[in-house]
């Protein structure tokens, strides 16, 4: 067993776990997030995204024993509970999901790359869009309805100049 | 006063799961957690076709946790029966945990219970299987052979049912047809793969004899029906609750015998037991789709009218029927949809499903008309090729257009636009297939446009 202190959406724990254990299982099991979805384990689908110390990462190819001082965001920080961000709501308008199982994972690639558009004051075209988010899957919504949900999120923040 | 009432014809209508699914506190299957709960792993048939000679547990003694082990010799005479009520359809059960044979790989031959689902997943690696290989019979030319060997005991071959559908005359159309074209299509086997894969939690309560189970399911009500009827439970007592399901497309519409079996396991053990597909599971062992070829024959006119036609479907359908469709359900279903939109008034189908050592055949999106529906626009472009004709100009001379039209199988179809569809799609697409036309000429990439029609 590996002692290892975890700081997960602002709520610092220190847990002892076996070098196997998966972040996901931790962030899920240890830490109460059923945000985190583990789709397929293989690092294929992009459900189990969370930001590793500001940075997309996939929980289920990480092993919570690498993450030891690590600060980790799941979706639950990113609107609270009313799913109150620009790009969650802007999912929900553009029916940028249906089932819902893979929505955390977009959520979380897709939060720091509109930042970096608003970031950059540009729009991206629907191509870089689908690159953004090229390592998750959807199997509902055929993508349409997520890359109009970016392009609404950046436009609005453009707009609003914040 | 009236009280104002919502609208909602041509308004944006916002759903009411999208908050709980946004921000991370929807409740799928892998977040139901309940005190004292055992985690359930199976082990699977690593062989297509063998006789199992002995499952030896006894290396979970050596660890320093609690298991639970059950295998087949503990679920005697548990079983999915899924069966139509069809005098030539061959019968076989499913039983939840194989009983002396399997019959395709990930067929599940034990489970072991721990306390926690990485000491299940190690305990199961425990669990060593001896088996006793049979010849496979491993695609649909084997299963027709009647000299394969048959997957169940009493059975005569391997074609488990066959049955025909026609009418109309199609001698005439025989008799009058200027072309005979025969072709023969293949789709192959898919897993449906849902981002969430299946999952069961079952908790029994001894005092009130209560049993409840949660599933990743399309429908509830089955299962509940099904686990009455197999575990002697009333239905009064079963309540079955399908959480959040993580996508479904038709594979989480049939009842599995491993919902049976985490119900039973929960009445054994007197525990709540928690199984949670993994991806590996999902993609060998829940349901497979598609996995057809069908031989078509056309009867058509010296001026392109489609005069009649004969289909031969086989399906693949594994080793084992699934319910409540059966196996004799996707067969059917793609001699009821090869007549499509096409007005002609001569057809005879003959169908049948074959058990091979694979996965069996459910409900994954369409149901058998993704197949039916690819044969069916093959032969129609096909037939336009042979006769040399547009094939677009080929289907609007075949196409319905009369309503309400009444098809050679005795179905109704409602008015609908077919023809004034097709001529619209024909302007819609007119660059692309110009495009596509112009490409043909190049020798590094050419394009290819195709139009297909289905009802």
């Amino acid at each position: 067993m590996i002692d290892i202190t975890l700081e997960v959406n602002g709520v610092t724990k220190t847990l002892q776990v076996e070098p196997r254990r998966l972040l996901a299982d931790v962030l899920r099991e240890e830490f109460r997030l059923s945000g985190v979805h583990i789709g397929c384990a293989h690092g294929a689908c992009g459900c189990c995204t969370v930001h590793l110390d500001g940075t997309p990462r996939l929980s289920c190819l990480t092993f919570a024993a690498q993450c030891d001082g690590a600060s980790i965001r799941t979706v639950e920080s990113i609107g609270g509970p009313n799913a109150e961000h620009m790009l969650q709501q802007a999912f929900k308008s553009e029916h940028g999901l249906q089932c819902g199982y893979c929505t955390p994972g977009f959520i979380m690639t897709l939060v720091p790359f509109v930042e970096e558009m608003v970031g950059q004051k540009r729009m991206p075209n629907d191509a870089e869009i689908r690159e953004a988010m090229s390592g998750n899957i959807c199997r509902c919504t055929g993508y349409h309805g997520i890359v109009a949900a970016v392009r609404k999120a950046v436009g609005t923040r453009l707009e609003s100049g914040v | 006063m009236k009280a104002e009432r919502p609208r909602h014809i041509g308004a944006r209508i916002q759903r009411f799961e999208d908050i709980r699914l946004l921000s991370g506190s929807a409740r799928y299957i892998d977040d139901i957690r309940l005190p004292d709960m055992l985690h359930l792993n199976f082990v699977r048939a690593e062989t297509a076709h063998a006789n199992i000679l002995e499952v030896d547990t006894s290396g979970l003694a050596d660890l320093d946790f609690p298991t639970w082990v059950f295998t087949g010799k503990d679920t005697a005479g548990l079983s999915m029966k899924a069966h139509q009520d069809y005098p030539e359809m061959q019968y076989s059960e499913q039983p939840l945990l194989a009983e002396g044979k399997v019959r395709f790989v990930g067929e599940p031959v034990a489970v072991v219970l721990a306390e926690d689902a990485y000491k299940a997943e190690d305990a199961a690696e425990l669990v060593f299987v001896d088996y006793d290989p049979l010849p496979v019979v491993g695609n649909m030319a084997q299963a027709r052979d009647p000299e394969s060997t048959p997957l169940f005991e009493g059975w005569n071959g391997n074609v488990i049912v066959q049955r025909q559908m026609k009418g109309g005359d199609l001698e005439a159309a025989k008799a009058q047809a200027a072309h005979v074209i025969r072709r023969t299509y293949r789709t192959q086997r898919q897993a449906g793969v849902p981002m969430e894969g299946r999952g069961v939690v079952a908790s029994f309560d001894k005092a009130t004899r209560v049993l409840t189970v949660w599933s990743s399911t399309q429908m509830p009500h089955l299962v509940r029906t099904y686990i009455s009827e197999e575990l002697g439970l009333p239905e009064s007592r079963i309540r079955v609750v399908a959480p959040d399901v993580g996508g479904g497309f038709g594979v989480k519409g049939q009842v599995f015998a491993d919902e049976i079996l985490v119900a039973w396991l929960a009445m054994q053990t007197g525990r709540p037991v928690k199984w949670i597909e993994n991806r590996r599971e999902h993609l060998i062992a829940s349901i497979h789709a598609r996995d057809h070829e069908h031989t078509l024959e056309a009867y058509v006119s010296a001026d392109g009218r489609l005069l009649g036609l004969t289909a031969d479907i086989t399906v693949d359908n594994g080793a084992y029927s699934t319910y409540p469709f059966t196996s004799a359900g996707e067969p059917g279903m793609v001699g009821k949809v090869l007549p499509g939109p096409y007005d002609f008034q001569a057809y005879e189908a003959t169908f049948r499903a074959v058990a091979t050592n694979k996965c069996a055949i459910g409900t994954y999106r369409g149901v058998a008309r993704p197949s039916a529906v690819f044969s069916q626009e093959r032969l129609m472009d096909d037939i336009a090729a042979e006769l040399g004709l547009d094939p677009v100009e080929f289907r609007l001379k075949n196409i319905i257009r009369q309503f309400p039209y009444r098809n050679v199988l005795g179905f109704t179809y409602d008015p609908g636009s077919y023809a004034e569809a097709l001529e619209q799609i024909r302007e819609l697409v007119a660059n692309d297939v110009a495009e596509a036309k112009a490409s043909h000429a190049c020798s590094k990439t050419r394009i290819g446009v195709g139009i297909a029609c289905f009802i």
